[in-house]
Formats: structure tokens, sequence, C-alpha cells
């Protein structure tokens, strides 16, 4: 298990989000986006816009996808 | 170029198809996203050297997540028990009346969804993916984990239902999509004899003002005329779902100028509506039929730019 922030995955706010894999902290980082900005929180905006266009332009959004599994890799175990 | 950006451009082309794939299984443009988004995430930890067609497994995955989708969706819901009244769904069109059956046709593609939301999960998408969307039951099978001979059945059982809702009592979407493709093939050929049988006695060919501006046929009716008019025509014609059902789309450049749609009666075309004003082209949900996603070689499908 490690953790990520929600700033660390590109967003505004220091919310843990744990998982056993990049994907499963990407999935959570989603959701939180998608949580919050649904409850008008204009912060979390420009992040969900991000991610939206990450799968919606996948061959310019690899590079991000690739950090992030670096970052995640690096981690300490917990 | 390294296998996951490979995998990336291959998503790429093929995301607006599982997006509409998506939307059709689930009704919801926020839930279709979210479940294209994750065949996404799946995309990028696959090993390519174990995909052989990569298209089809995007339909696979995405299939899959869907189907998951809607069981949790059902899972959540308490009013469900078999199936429900179909809100909005009413009285039908007069059995065999072109005209009245044109205006049936164009509340097809709202009214789909509508019905499709009865229908229980495996149901549904195997009904959408190959009554809709023409993929094979064996691909259907691996995506709701049955046997081909299940799928089959389940989709069978999924079209029922629909055909048995009034508004649906005429449109059968295997057919329509058929007869689309028959007259797509014999209008390219210029087989004028197969055309005509293909075409209502009485049919109609409507083109809107704009069309007419473009340099379609004015309105025309009888098979022999339509079948005239049409002859050797629709050579930049794509096949396409317009509002839910197959149509034929000319969009040169990927720019879509008009669509043609055709409501069915008794099992032949009954009328033919081309629409180029741009405004109502804004409002059909239009997008492509990519049959050869599965290698079907006798029709190579549409642009993936329209």
């Amino acid at each position: 298990m490690k953790t990520m922030t929600c700033k660390q995955l590109g967003g505004p706010c220091d919310l843990p989000l744990q998982g056993n894999t990049a994907d499963e902290i990407i999935k959570l980082q989603d959701k939180h986006l998608k949580d919050v900005v649904a409850g008008s929180d204009e912060a979390h905006k420009t992040a969900l816009k991000a991610m939206k266009g990450r799968w919606r332009n996948p061959i310019a959004g690899m590079g991000w996808y690739r950090k992030t599994k670096r970052e995640f890799a690096a981690l300490p175990d917990e | 170029m390294d296998d996951s950006e490979w995998m990336a451009g291959q998503f790429e082309a093929n995301r607006s198809r599982l997006e509409g794939m998506a939307y059709r299984m689930l009704g919801s443009r926020v839930e279709a996203e979210d479940a294209v988004q994750e065949t996404w995430l799946k995309v990028m930890r696959a090993d390519r050297d174990a995909i052989e067609n990569l298209s089809g497994w995007l339909t696979t995955v995405t299939g899959r997540v869907c189907l998951d989708h809607l069981r949790t969706r059902r899972s959540r819901r308490e009013d469900v028990a078999g199936i429900e009244a179909v809100p909005g769904v009413e009285d039908s069109a007069a059995d065999n009346d072109p005209a009245e059956a044109a205006v049936l046709a164009e509340s097809v593609g709202a009214a789909l969804l509508v019905v499709l939301d009865s229908l229980p999960p495996d149901e549904r998408v195997a009904f959408v993916l190959h009554d809709v969307f023409a993929v094979p039951f064996d691909a259907i099978g691996e995506v709701v984990g049955r046997s081909p001979q299940a799928a089959r059945q389940l989709a069978s059982r999924g079209r029922r239902r629909v055909q048995g809702t009034p508004a649906f009592g005429n449109v059968h979407l295997v057919q329509h999509r058929a007869l689309v493709e028959a007259f797509l093939r014999a209008a390219r050929e210029g087989d004028f004899e197969a055309l005509v049988r293909l075409l209502h006695p009485d049919v109609v060919l409507e083109p809107d003002q704009a069309a007419l501006r473009m340099g379609s046929r004015p309105r025309t009716r009888g098979a022999e005329e339509v079948a005239s008019a049409l002859s050797g025509g629709a050579r930049g014609a794509r096949l396409v779902l317009a509002d839910g059902l197959a149509a034929l789309a000319w969009a040169p450049g990927g720019h879509i100028r008009s669509v043609i749609q055709f409501t069915v009666v008794d099992d032949r075309i009954a009328a033919i509506t081309v629409t180029a004003d741009t405004d109502r082209i804004a409002q059909l949900d239009v997008m492509t039929l990519n049959r050869e996603v599965y290698g079907d070689e006798s029709d190579p499908g549409p642009s993936k730019d329209l």
C-alpha cells in the first residue's frame, strides 16, 4: 500500500490517496476530483479538466501517466 | 514507437466508437465517459503481445466495464423487479403508414434508451452489442461470461422485450441495418433491380431544403422512380447510426454534410429522408458503424474520421 496526495497527482489539495497500484490511485484521484467539483469546488476544476483530457487525448496524456507510475514505484511501501 | 504509444494510438482511433457503444449500453454520457476512461486505464496496463485484435479487445473490455456499471446500478435500485413500465413510450404509430412510421422513427433514438433501461444488464449489453453494433456472439459471450449460444439467447430476449414495447413493435434493428447496408450496396453498384426490391411500392424520397440546395433530387415517390433517382449514387456515403438506427452519412473530410435516414415498413424501405440542414444535423446523434472491427471484409466500413 502506498500513498500519494491530490497535489502530487496535479490537484490543489493535500488529500491522501492510498492504493496498491498507480492505477488504483489514479482512479481514486479521478473520483475525488469529480466529487469535489460536483460540490461546486472551483479549485479542482482545472485538475479534473486535465484528467479528462488525458484519456480523451491518450497519446499526449501518456507522459503524465508514465510520470505518475514512476513516482508511485519510487515510493516506499507502507 | 513503443508498445504503450501504439496502444494509445489504437485507443484514440477507437475512442469515439467506444463512447457511442458505452452510451447506448449505459444511457448516460457521464457514465459512458467513466466506462471508457476505465477502459483506457486497462489499456495502459495491458500486454500488447497477448492481444490479437485490439479493436475487438477494446469492445470486450468496454462491454465488461459497462456490464459492471449496469449490475452495480441495478443492485442499488430497490424498485426493480422484472420489467418495469416504460414511461414516455405509449401508443405506436399506425402499423403500415409510411408517414406515421417516419415520425415514429425520429423518436426511436431517444425512446430506445428509455426502453433499454428496462432490460436486465446482461440482456441490454448483448442486445446493444449485437443488434446495434453487429458484434458477433462469440465476442459477446466473452463480455457477459457465457457461451455464444447463451449470448444469442440474451440478445434475443432483449430484442423480444424491446419489440414488445408498443413504440418498437415495428422496428427491428438488425433487419433495419441489413436493409440499409443492402441499399448502400445496390445504390453504389447501380443495381436498379435490387434497389426496387428493397423499396416499398409507395416509398418517398424526402430531401430537406438544404439538401435541395446542395443538388439533391426533389421529393420523389414510388419504388422505380426513387430507384432511378438513387441508382449509381451514394458512393461517398458511409454507414452510421443516427438516433439509434442504421443510416447513411456523407461526410467529406470527416465533416457531416448530410444524413440519410430510412423508415422500414413491411420489410422494405418506405421513406428515405435526406437531411442537410446543419442545425438539424447537429441535433442528430450520429456515430460510425465500424464493421471492420471483427474482420468483416464485405463492407470496409466508414472512415473513423467522421
